[in-house]
């Protein structure tokens, strides 16, 4: 076993890793955003009747995480002043009913369309404001965002996968007169290809840790790396990575290790 | 042990080596097969092992049926042999202790046992000093020795033997024959040699199939 193929094989894996780390640390970043920019925007709507958040639930199957009655003496007050008092004991008693609706989870253009559609359906309800211009903007840019990043992944993980298997052929293939040795002698490819087992998982071990610590060294010094606003959305929006995402890396990159190791085994077994 | 009926070899352009064979080898057997280059002695030795599958007919080793067998069934078979290369096929890359131990690794034996078994037969080569050294630090008549204690060394009722000398002077040709007469005298090991020259004043008594124009004759 050589050092050039040793590495190259864990160069692949770190750059899977690495995009794997990056792929989720944007997502978590998007989704995060997603939720506060959630919380800033909501569904204004006008009724007839009292409105509460099961109803809305119930009526048009709305996720709806909080649902605010905007008082009605607060907008009355500031027409007081420039309405006689007939007209505005009048508007008192004729004035439907303000609600800023918030949403449990962040809606899709066409989610947000169909909910406009419902509420409206819904005869006590006399006018629905979405904010629609303004969240096409901001969505479009995280869908493009998630889509780029996922499109990027997936692309480097199949590269980075093909890169790994040709490695193991080539270790098929430094090893391939042990391996027929081996197989004369009534052992089977398994027994055979151990030392490639070993160093398959002394690679996926090595590109684990060395992923850790690149991801490390660029969050601690992120803020030297990209612009202050960027650092800025990052810092704020990527919570830190707990142990179990943690382990979860190490599982992938030994996994993907075996798979590549075990395919190419299996391959060879039976033809 | 083993026993062959009509069975037909042929290479892989379909054109055949042997044809309708028939014999019986016994326990205990001492056999030489011998014929012209090209004449298929080897090809018939590979077929013992199944390293050459059969065209037709029936052939049982170590009560393996080689005209039906599955992957366990041919390690299981491959495991109870002992095989002899001309090209010696030692693993470079480990020692000939290792080397020597690796047929009873794959069995399932411990390392301290495959360990003392090792050891015991670099005496019976007579190389007991050279346990910890490669292959390529050997003369080609010391890779052969090492070649038949690792044939030994998980104690097979049965040893194939292709050209075992054919590569070697004759001082280290005659170690060679002499530990084979010794595995089947003392131990009771049949051994199938394939060889294009028998040795004179062997001092055993054995069998001769000799191969000519695809048929096998016992002289």
């Amino acid at each position: 076993m050589n050092l050039k193929s040793f590495t190259s094989y864990s160069i692949a894996l770190i750059v899977m890793l690495i995009s794997f780390t990056v792929y989720t640390s944007i997502n978590k970043i998007v989704s995060n955003y997603e939720q506060n920019i959630n919380d800033d925007y909501s569904i204004v709507v006008v009724s007839t009747i009292p409105l509460n958040k099961s109803k809305i639930n119930d009526i048009s199957n709305i996720e709806v995480k909080n649902i605010v009655h905007l008082d009605k003496e607060k907008i009355l007050k500031s027409l007081n002043e420039d309405t006689s008092s007939g007209t505005f004991d009048l508007l008192q008693k004729k004035l439907p009913y303000f609600y800023t609706i918030s949403l449990q989870n962040f809606p899709t253009s066409s989610t947000l369309l169909q909910i406009k559609t419902h509420l409206e359906k819904i005869t006590s309800i006399k006018r629905v404001e979405t904010f629609s211009k303004n969240h096409d903007n901001m969505y479009s840019l995280l869908l493009l965002i998630k889509t780029i990043v996922s499109i990027l992944f997936v692309s480097i993980l199949i590269f980075a996968l093909l890169l790994m298997l040709d490695n193991v052929k080539i270790w098929l293939f430094q090893h391939s007169n042990r391996l027929n040795i081996i197989k004369l002698h009534g052992g089977s490819i398994f027994y055979g290809a151990k030392p490639i087992i070993k160093i398959a998982i002394l690679s996926s071990i090595f590109s684990f840790l060395f992923t850790i610590l690149t991801v490390y060294y660029l969050g601690v010094n992120l803020d030297k790396l990209l612009e202050p606003e960027l650092s800025n959305i990052i810092l704020t929006n990527l919570k830190p990575y707990t142990i179990s995402e943690i382990f979860k890396l190490l599982i992938i990159s030994i996994a993907l290790s075996f798979f590549t190791v075990f395919g190419i085994l299996i391959k060879h077994r039976i033809k | 042990m083993i026993l062959a009926n009509n069975i037909c070899l042929s290479y892989e352009d379909g054109q055949n080596i042997i044809q309708n064979a028939k014999f019986k080898i016994n326990e205990k057997d001492f056999i030489f097969i011998t014929g012209s280059s090209g004449s298929g002695k080897s090809t018939l030795l590979k077929s013992f092992y199944s390293d050459i599958k059969l065209k037709s007919g029936v052939l049982l080793v170590n009560k393996y049926n080689l005209s039906d067998i599955n992957n366990k069934k041919l390690r299981s078979l491959r495991k109870s042999i002992g095989i002899i290369y001309q090209d010696f096929k030692l693993i470079k890359e480990y020692t000939v202790e290792e080397n020597i131990m690796l047929p009873l690794k794959i069995n399932g034996y411990s390392d301290k046992l495959s360990r003392t078994q090792a050891h015991k037969l670099l005496r019976h080569v007579k190389l007991p000093t050279k346990a910890k050294s490669y292959p390529d630090e050997l003369s080609g008549g010391e890779q052969q020795r090492v070649a038949v204690a690792r044939a030994l060394s998980h104690n097979p009722k049965l040893i194939l033997a292709d050209e075992p000398t054919g590569n070697l002077d004759d001082y280290s040709a005659d170690v060679i024959w002499n530990l084979l007469k010794k595995a089947n005298e003392q131990l009771g090991i049949a051994v199938v040699v394939v060889t294009h020259r028998i040795p004179e004043n062997l001092g055993i008594s054995f069998r001769k199939f000799s191969i000519s124009s695809g048929e096998i004759y016992e002289s």
